[in-house]
């Protein structure tokens, strides 16, 4: 009973709370004259968004997280080939490969601990892409084109507040190109050793108030060495926007992607996804932007744990943005429903198991409901001083009470060029399907003659209070940027899984963590041929134990050349620590070894600029090496090169 | 083989309850309520990034005609249906290049005084090309965000593209009214004819 009446006036305290909020935020706007936009300098007006589709937009100087922008120029120019291989670019950012299709990618931490990257949540336009059943993101299986993408943007550090749960070390949010800048023919192919065959083609077109894209393509590769990993993915996006008036506009997104992920001799299963998504924007007035999204997600991932594995997808979300000059608003509220076959939740014995095979063990359709409402105000002070306070509530049905995940923040613009920014928020990853409900025993050798696992669905969320100070600074006339952060992250309730002296290991919350570090990176325009970047990573855990999955260091070095003859040469140095698997219960201890990564990409352009031709080297330094465990099956990143071919045409 | 018959265990949360839900709900709209109630002027991103852009390029560009010296004041005129509302008030009578600014929303182009700058707003599309004729020889410096603007005899367009707002400038119009245009706004612009 007092439990009860604590929660209620608990409430109460939100509610209040998120009235003082508005009320100030209204009182606010009518006290403060509106006159910072004409003080922003001209050589910054053009770069600046109108409307984006990230949830606050705000000036980088003015952000309150580290957040790092990927440009479809960089991508380009990088001669990345994996989407995930952009993401070595990014200051802070583990890239790990285990194979050809599978790859971690996480900011601040484990890199991949214990099993997969578990903490990093991943959108595009909009959409989450993380698998709830086992929490991690495929990105073998989402059908995007790095060709149509318009920027990245990383942003290190929780931010649950607005991006909801998962979104614990990280957020990847992937916005691609408008369909208005895609218009014309384009056509890209690329060949290279391990038998690699990268295509993609696209046509984009407008037809009074519809602008439209379709993109086809088609990936193979031997994969990586070691071990078998032959990787097939056809893919398809479609996007059509439809400007309804000049305040509203529709937009539907589609995309297909499937193929082959070869395991072993005889053994490559098909993964399916597909994807549907429709955005509502109604641009009230001038200030305010309603908008309401839905979209349907299918993807099958037979090849997980070589298990049966479908997942459905529903998800709406409503948000409204409110941007005037002292303060910026965004609210909204959204429902989403999980619903999970794995043959890990199947239920199924041993002697099931060995009578089906892995991929037979259907279970039973798992659900989960996750209901959430957020705010996010910013004020803007004055010119130089913004403060943003934002919450996430969530009702997620593995966890037992409400998650809130706040977020505070400063920034402070001591001068134009320079701003320091404090943050503190909260977040959590919720439990997996796995984690929650897993249950099932596969034959085993030793006695008692099986193994298996065992949810809990007792299990706390893992949760994060990340404490960061950050500095940005704009140097030689705009030529040079330096972003520094430090930051200190505090992790209760990690979920690993222990087998308690019996074949049946039972997911619990068993460590906590402290995380530190700090991140240094640099761009700088050196010559107007030659552009420069460089970034550099030091962390550390308290965890003796957990701190060995850590890569304490990393760094990368970027040159791109603008030679003469329209020939771009783009080299990219790479140093990755090494790192540490204890052992666990039938996997030895084993340790990966510190590596340099060189990337080359050299091009030149014909046919006044529709044609590009470039040469791309990956991994030049070593014909082989690994980046996870061989004994968790990881295969080797080998030395790969391509020869390019990129076609514009009517655009 | 028998099928196996482990249930799986029942959780012992509660669904969320209707309390949960009405505070949900509550507390969203209340935020809608309040963004709602204090709704302000006219002045979405784009057109701020508009206004920025015709405020700023005072500082990029010299007039040739040695009377506007003697002014004590720099026009900026809005030809047409004005977008803007108020957005320009904060910079009314600030000073710029030592010159007090002035912001006139006009209908006709015969009232622009030489060595200003004017904005033609998209109602007088169809009627572009007399404008452009009747401010011939004054040295007005013509912006606009009409499509096409600097291949109908324009100067400086602003346009939105890609989610942006692109400068494009004319140089050969600018040059032909004997305004000088800094080479740090050529850099930043894309040039035209």
């Amino acid at each position: 009973m007092k439990h009860a009446m604590n929660t209620q006036k608990t409430y109460q305290n939100i509610i209040a709370f998120f009235l003082c909020l508005s009320v100030l935020s209204v009182s606010k706007a009518a006290a403060q004259e509106p006159s910072h936009f004409f003080d922003i300098p001209i050589e910054e007006l053009s770069s600046m968004a109108i409307t984006t589709v990230s949830k606050r937009e705000e000036k980088i100087m003015e952000s309150p997280s580290a957040v790092y922008t990927l440009t479809a120029e960089q991508i380009k120019y990088s001669g990345a080939k994996k989407l995930t291989d952009i993401f070595r670019m990014v200051p802070g950012v583990d890239v790990v490969d285990i194979n050809a299709y599978y790859t971690g990618v996480q900011a601040r931490g484990f890199a991949f601990f214990p099993k997969y990257a578990r903490q990093s949540l991943v959108l595009i336009d909009g959409r989450t892409v993380y698998s709830p059943q086992i929490n991690t993101t495929f990105w073998d299986q989402v059908p995007v084109f790095l060709e149509n993408i318009e920027r990245i943007e990383v942003i290190r550090g929780p931010n649950a507040a607005l991006y909801g749960a998962n979104a614990f070390n990280s957020v990847i949010n992937i916005i691609t190109m408008n369909p208005e800048k895609t218009r014309g023919v384009f056509f890209s192919a690329a060949a290279g050793n391990r038998e690699a065959a990268w295509t993609t083609a696209r046509i984009g077109g407008k037809s009074g108030n519809l602008c439209f894209r379709a993109t086809a393509g088609y990936q193979e590769t031997e994969g990586f060495g070691g071990t078998r990993n032959w990787f097939r993915k056809p893919q398809a996006t479609l996007r059509a926007d439809y400007r309804i008036d000049s305040s509203s506009m529709l937009s539907f997104h589609s995309g297909y992607a499937g193929g082959d992920r070869e395991m072993g001799p005889d053994d490559d299963p098909e993964v399916t996804s597909y994807f549907l998504l429709a955005k509502y924007e109604k641009r009230l007035n001038s200030e305010n932007l309603f908008q309401i999204q839905y979209y349907h997600d299918y993807r099958n991932s037979a090849f997980t744990f070589g298990h049966d594995d479908k997942l459905r997808t529903d998800d709406v979300e409503i948000q409204f943005n409110r941007n005037s000059e002292t303060y910026d608003l965004v609210c909204g509220a959204g429902y989403r429903i999980d619903r999970v076959r794995h043959g890990f939740l199947s239920g199924e014995n041993y002697l099931a198991y060995a009578a089906k095979g892995p991929r037979n063990l259907n279970s039973e359709t798992r659900y989960n409901h996750i209901l959430k409402t957020f705010v996010n105000l910013t004020w803007h002070i004055s010119n130089r001083l913004h403060v943003s306070a934002a919450l996430m509530m969530e009702d997620n049905r593995f966890v037992k009470e409400l998650m809130f995940s706040p977020k505070g923040s400063i920034v402070y613009l001591p001068g134009q060029n320079h701003s320091l920014r404090f943050s503190i928020s909260r977040a959590y990853r919720t439990p997996s399907f796995i984690e929650e409900s897993a249950f099932f025993t596969v034959p085993f050798s030793q006695a008692p003659g099986y193994i298996g696992q065992k949810g809990n669905s007792s299990l706390s969320p893992e949760r994060i209070v990340a404490f960061e100070l950050g500095y940005r600074g704009i140097f030689l006339n705009n030529r040079m940027t330096i972003s520094t952060e430090i930051f200190y992250h505090d992790i209760n309730n990690l979920i690993i899984y222990d087998d308690d002296g019996t074949s049946i290991f039972e997911y619990k919350n068993a460590r906590n963590n402290t995380v530190k570090g700090i991140e240094l990176s640099f761009s700088l325009k050196a010559a107007h041929w030659w552009d420069l970047r460089f970034h550099y990573t030091y962390q550390e855990g308290s965890d003796d134990l957990l701190d060995g999955y850590i890569i304490e260091q990393k760094a990368g070095l970027i040159n791109r050349f603008y030679l003469p003859k329209g020939l771009v040469l783009n080299t990219q140095l790479f140093y990755v620590d090494q790192f540490h698997f204890e052992a666990e219960p039938f996997t030895p201890e084993s340790t990966v070894h510190d590596y340099t990564r060189l990337d080359i990409r050299l091009s030149r352009t014909f046919l006044s600029d529709h044609l590009e031709i470039a040469v791309i080297g990956q991994n030049l330094l070593d014909t082989r090496h690994q980046e996870y465990p061989e004994a968790l099956g990881a295969a080797e990143a080998t030395r790969t090169y391509f020869l390019e071919l990129r076609y514009t045409f009517g655009n | 083989m028998a099928k196996t018959t482990h249930r799986y265990p029942k959780r012992n949360t509660k669904k969320p309850g209707r309390f949960r839900i009405t505070v949900y709900t509550a507390v969203f709209l209340t935020t809608i309520f309040c963004s709602a109630v204090s709704a302000g002027p006219n002045d979405d991103r784009a057109l701020k990034i508009k206004a920025a852009y015709i405020y700023n390029i005072i500082n990029f560009v010299e007039w040739p005609d040695p009377n506007i010296h003697k002014n004590d004041s720099i026009t900026i005129y809005i030809l047409g249906k004005s977008p803007f509302d108020n957005l320009f008030e904060p910079v009314m009578g600030r000073t710029i290049k030592g010159k007090k600014l002035v912001i006139k929303n006009i209908d006709s182009p015969e009232t622009i005084k030489p060595g200003s700058l004017v904005f033609i707003c998209r109602s007088e599309k169809n009627r572009l090309e007399s404008i452009i004729h009747t401010l011939k020889q004054k040295a007005v410096l013509t912006l606009s965000d009409i499509q096409d603007f600097t291949r109908r005899g324009g100067m400086i367009c602003v346009p939105e593209k890609d989610e942006r707002i692109k400068l494009l400038i004319n140089v050969g119009n600018i040059k032909r009214e004997n305004i000088i245009i800094s080479s740090k706004l050529l850099e930043l612009a894309t040039l035209t004819d």
